[in-house]
């Protein structure tokens, strides 16, 4: 990324104060999961979430959503024809921006930008399952994402932040895209995990079936259009998670077809 | 991946070729191509191996430096990999073409290789907060016939196998300044013990089936595609990289046939390995020239 020069962009080897006081932290933390978590959840219990649609006004289509303290917005934007430079494409192609607030996490700046692509690429192709790209030949569709808080689970509901702001901009779609994410700690399923419990599933000194699985599906196909999974697991667990997963997803489904039908209603009412 | 135009009469002979498990190249669905290694190849790296399987080609060399650790991980090393599509490979990598690709093979690596039941860190820790080694993997593609995910990582584990990191004889703090003391023998060095290492295996879904090592045609012809890496009979990633969506019965299968390929896959690998060391040290292989 450029840097602005005129501005002031504080020093360049600062750090977090927080690394001081992580070691105490770091030991209460593994102490305390003994299958408990800090929000009383149940292990297999997913937060509430909201979703609010045409939450950005210049946007064609958009989505605020909130997953527990996770809060990612999204805008979809009008169609672009791709430049004749380059070579044509029978298909629609999208593009994806994910960015997360410098002020989002724990630690200022702790995603490097290689990341944040990374997400942006999983994303996007999670997306290229759901829309009718056949319908745009030749044109680009522009997502950005912006991650407001992460509070864990951020890949799993900024793909359905996306989805939603597809909806939103009335961009034919295939189905509802519902997506969910598990923690390993100790081979135990902890379902929407915390960034906290994240840590833990991802730390240094994991206990073994560790790891972070994210599904991603389209329920009235029974299909399955990205899995993320990372860390150290026997393959029968996966085996489960995917089942939990894809029964989550289905809940979430119930949910984001009732905000579509809502979204409807009133646009039916406001003509 | 590539730009590979082919007619629809090409892509309905692939799909009916995996269909009767009898691909156009005469391989069964969970068939290899042939594969090639040579480690020690690179006289200035610490550890190099260049891998082929079929005509993908892939030249690793690492070298390893002194860094200071992360503050939160203090008493861990370092890895970085670093992939180069040279427009060499494929037309398709010239200019920024190949970035995208890199970049995205770079994030599967690191994920595969960031559970440290996979990769142990902490063996390359010097001094705790003060000095560790950093790994530089520079990977760079040659040739490109498919399958590139599965050919790098194999390639960067042979690598990482014939890797030789100069012994620290002693390691002193002295008022806040590290004295570092290195072995003058050239050949007293650590190793990384390989076996564990993981290895990223391509599953490409075409038609009802599954199959592994795609050849570019087949990639092209996939409706859908995924890395998964394995270590032992354990998990290490699992990525989606095309765009295309699959049944969740597919996903069972999908983990079974790589997990029981990856087995023996690693297997055989070790043992050519072994196999070439002892070849080398008796200077039984005879060079015409570097890529030869």
């Amino acid at each position: 990324m450029p840097f602005d020069t005129k501005r002031i962009n504080g020093p360049d080897n600062t750090f977090s104060y927080r690394q001081f006081i992580d070691a105490d932290k770091d030991e209460k933390n593994k102490k305390e999961f003994t299958g408990k978590r800090n929000d009383n959840r149940e292990l297999l219990d997913h937060r509430k979430i909201a979703v609010q649609l045409n939450a950005i006004t210049k946007a064609k289509g958009s989505c605020y959503i909130e997953n527990g303290n996770t809060k990612i917005i999204c805008g979809v934007f009008e169609l672009r024809e791709i430049a004749k430079s380059s070579r044509y494409n029978d298909k629609g192609q999208l593009y994806c921006d994910f960015k997360y607030a410098p002020f989002s996490r724990e630690t200022r700046k702790s995603v490097t930008e290689n990341e944040e692509k990374s997400l942006a690429m999983s994303i996007k192709l999670a997306l290229e399952s759901l829309v009718c790209l056949h319908e745009f030949p030749n044109y680009q569709i522009d997502v950005f994402i912006m991650v407001l808080e992460d509070d864990g689970a951020v890949l799993s509901t900024a793909v359905m932040a996306a989805g939603m702001a597809f909806v939103d901009a009335s961009i034919s779609c295939f189905d509802i895209i519902t997506s969910s994410t598990i923690a390993f700690i100790d081979g135990i399923m902890v379902v929407d995990p915390t960034s906290e419990e994240e840590d833990i599933a991802n730390s240094t000194n994991p206990p073994e079936n560790h790891g972070t699985i994210t599904i991603s599906s389209l329920n009235s196909m029974d299909q399955i259009s990205q899995v993320i999974f990372n860390g150290f697991i026997e393959p029968q667990l996966l085996k489960d998670a995917k089942k939990q997963l894809l029964e989550i997803n289905k809940v979430h489904e119930i949910y984001l077809k009732k905000v579509v039908s809502m979204k409807i209603i009133k646009e039916h009412r406001e003509t | 991946m590539a730009y590979n135009p082919l007619s629809e009469a090409e892509k309905i002979f692939i799909l009916h070729g995996v269909q009767d498990d009898f691909r156009n190249d005469g391989r069964t669905r969970n068939d290899f191509r042939p594969m090639e290694l040579q480690t020690n190849v690179i006289a200035s790296a610490s550890g190099s191996a260049r891998f082929c399987i079929a005509n993908s080609d892939i030249l690793v060399g690492i070298k390893p430096e002194i860094d200071i650790p992360s503050p939160n991980k203090p008493n861990e090393g370092k890895i970085e990999f670093l992939v180069d599509c040279s427009a060499n490979a494929l037309l398709d990598f010239e200019g920024r073409g190949g970035e995208e690709l890199a970049s995205e093979i770079t994030n599967c690596l690191k994920l595969t290789y960031s559970s440290p039941y996979a990769f142990d860190l902490k063996s390359l820790c010097i001094l705790p907060k003060f000095q560790c080694w950093k790994l530089y993997v520079d990977i760079l593609i040659l040739q490109c016939a498919g399958n590139l995910y599965d050919a790098i990582s194999l390639a960067v584990k042979c690598a990482l196998y014939n890797l030789r990191i100069p012994r620290v004889t002693s390691a002193l703090l002295d008022g806040g300044n590290v004295d570092l003391v290195l072995s003058d023998d050239p050949s007293d060095c650590d190793r990384i013990n390989a076996e564990s290492l993981p290895i990223l295996m391509t599953v490409c879904k075409i038609g009802d089936y599954c199959i592994v090592d795609p050849s570019i045609d087949e990639e092209n012809c996939s409706t859908s595609s995924a890395v998964v890496g394995v270590s032992g009979n354990k998990i290490t990633t699992i990525k989606t990289i095309s765009g295309g969506s699959f049944h969740a019965d597919t996903l069972n299968n999908l983990i079974d046939l790589t997990i029981t390929t990856a087995k023996y896959l690693n297997e055989k690998l070790l043992k050519s390995l072994k196999q070439e060391e002892r070849q080398m040290e008796s200077n039984k292989i005879q060079k015409c020239s570097f890529l030869n």
